[in-house]
């Protein structure tokens, strides 16, 4: 599709272990168009890290393609940042707020990516908190600086890997909204994985359900709920609980032997 | 004293080092003036000669060429330390290659060299700052390489993103990431450097502060002896400070982090 930003294209991943190989991803094809807010939901320890490691070009494929705007992509991809689950592993802790979020600005003079990380900071509601080192804010705010700084880069494309996972209900509502307001002021496109499947539907304009290892795409959901998105009343749509239900099939959630037979350890 | 009590009272714990201190002098003193022993000259005395050695013609001539030297040895020690361990350590692949051979540099004495560098570099200044420079830079090269092999893969992944290259990222992201271990090894070095300071300044050596100890020792000047020892405690003393100072400051945002616990 000529709309698409990235193309991930019969991608494969094994990793070594002991006695062979284990296969983390085989086969897999996601197109993510300009402008999409695309999530992949999986079982838990189903690779979806390991997925966005691959795309990024921070892990080297073992086979299929990674396409840039229709170009093949060898090595890590440009005009990408990443948010990872770890916030508080991807701030430099030396570097104030401030500092963190102009690390990607190399190249540019010192008032210009002063005034790129004032902006972006004040898009994330941080802006009086750039001289504090990121071991003095709160996971939540930590999560904005991760995100500010990917806005003050410019990157048209981010990967977030769980972003929110770590911090509490209602820190992560308020990221949401903050994360949606942003997106849609920049025009970003965003890759999110998550293993929650209600954040997945608010969020996103599509939402791919993986298998378990070795991961492939079971299903692609259409979100086709209206935007604005409200926590409260978006949720109680009924297309909302139509799309969470299919979600919770395809994940095999509705049965009652996945207790029994026990689930895969968590990555 | 009574000023100076035991509980509460922000001062109290400060002073009762240097009180210590005082008493422990007192008592040299004392001691020393009552058992008119040979060997043991008064404090007095021992601090009047370490007084000469800091004002007069010796300070130009021996004191000052010493820390000299020691300071020079050790920046170039620590410098090559933390310019070769911190590479080793981020380039995983090369360091096997070399840890058997940066592990039995390591283990060699510093002082162990001296004879063979007297030999091989002569019976000069220069000679004396490579062997301190040798001896200081061990704990600093050894403790890069292991910070930075343990430096947070996340990190050096922003970077990769970020688009910086394996230089930039050597020194925006591992070589910042390193510092606190860095900072333990030059602590070390610092104590190495300052052994060999002086040791160095007692082989075919006619000046400098070791010489000026060894000296007065093999011509009984005993309380000559004993001032030599007090200065180079005192210069030990002052460096060390001066470290903790710049330490606090490069490390300002670990100390703040990990609530002052050491280690990276």
């Amino acid at each position: 599709m000529p709309d698409e930003i990235i193309r991930v294209e019969g991608l494969r991943k094994a990793f070594a272990v002991r006695d062979g190989e284990t296969l983390a991803i085989d086969d897999l094809t996601i197109g993510l168009r300009q402008g999409e807010f695309l999530s992949v939901v999986g079982p838990s320890g189903c690779g979806k890290t390991t997925l966005l490691r691959c795309i990024a070009g921070l892990l080297e494929r073992d086979g299929g393609d990674v396409r840039y705007r229709g170009e093949r992509v060898r090595g890590v991809l440009p005009g990408l940042q990443l948010v990872f689950q770890e916030f508080n592993r991807s701030l430099f802790p030396w570097l104030t707020v401030e500092r963190n979020v102009r690390f990607p600005l190399h190249g540019l003079s010192r008032a210009e990516a002063a005034e790129r990380a004032r902006h972006a900071l004040a898009l994330v509601h941080l802006e009086t908190f750039a001289g504090h080192y990121p071991w003095q804010l709160s996971g939540g705010m930590q999560q904005r600086v991760a995100l500010a700084r990917a806005i003050a880069a410019r990157a048209e494309l981010v990967l977030m890997d769980e972003p929110f996972a770590s911090v509490d209900a209602q820190t992560r509502i308020a990221l949401e909204r903050v994360l949606l307001d942003v997106w849609r002021e920049l025009g970003l496109s965003i890759l999110f994985v998550t293993h929650d499947i209600e954040e997945a539907i608010l969020l996103s304009d599509r939402v791919l359900v993986l298998s378990q290892r070795p991961s492939r795409v079971i299903a692609e959901l259409d979100v086709d709920l209206p935007r604005p998105r409200d926590q409260l009343k978006t949720k109680e749509l009924p297309r909302f609980q139509d799309l969470r239900e299919e979600i919770f099939a395809l994940l095999g959630l509705d049965r009652d032997e996945l207790l029994a037979t026990g689930s895969p350890a968590t990555t | 004293m009574s000023a100076v009590r035991l509980r509460g009272g922000k001062v109290a714990p400060a002073l009762l080092g240097w009180v210590v201190a005082a008493l422990l002098l007192l008592l040299w003193q004392l001691y020393a003036e009552s058992a008119q022993e040979l060997y043991l000259p008064t404090f007095t005395d021992s601090a009047g000669a370490a007084w000469d050695l800091l004002t007069g013609a010796t300070l130009t001539s021996d004191v000052l060429p010493s820390v000299g030297r020691f300071a020079l040895g050790y920046v170039v020690g620590c410098a090559v330390g933390v310019a070769v361990g911190t590479p080793l350590g981020y380039l995983r692949p090369l360091e096997p290659w070399v840890r058997p051979v940066l592990e039995f540099l390591r283990a060699l004495p510093a002082t162990a060299i001296l004879p063979l560098a007297l030999l091989v570099l002569g019976a000069n200044g220069g000679m004396r700052v490579a062997v301190i420079a040798f001896g200081a830079c061990w704990p600093v090269l050894l403790n890069a390489l292991d910070g930075a092999r343990h430096v947070d893969p996340v990190l050096v992944e922003t970077g990769r993103v970020s688009g910086l290259g394996r230089f930039a990222i050597l020194r925006r992201i591992v070589l910042p990431a390193s510092l606190p271990q860095i900072f333990a090894g030059l602590r070390i070095a610092l104590g190495i450097a300052l052994i060999v300071m002086v040791l160095s300044e007692m082989y075919g050596a006619s000046s400098g502060l070791g010489f000026e100890i060894l000296n007065a020792q093999r011509r009984f000047m005993v309380p000559e002896t004993y001032g030599g020892v007090l200065v180079l405690g005192l210069v030990g003393w002052s460096v060390s400070v001066l470290f903790t100072r710049v330490e606090r400051r490069a490390l300002a945002w670990h100390i703040g982090r990990t609530g002052g616990r050491s280690g990276a």
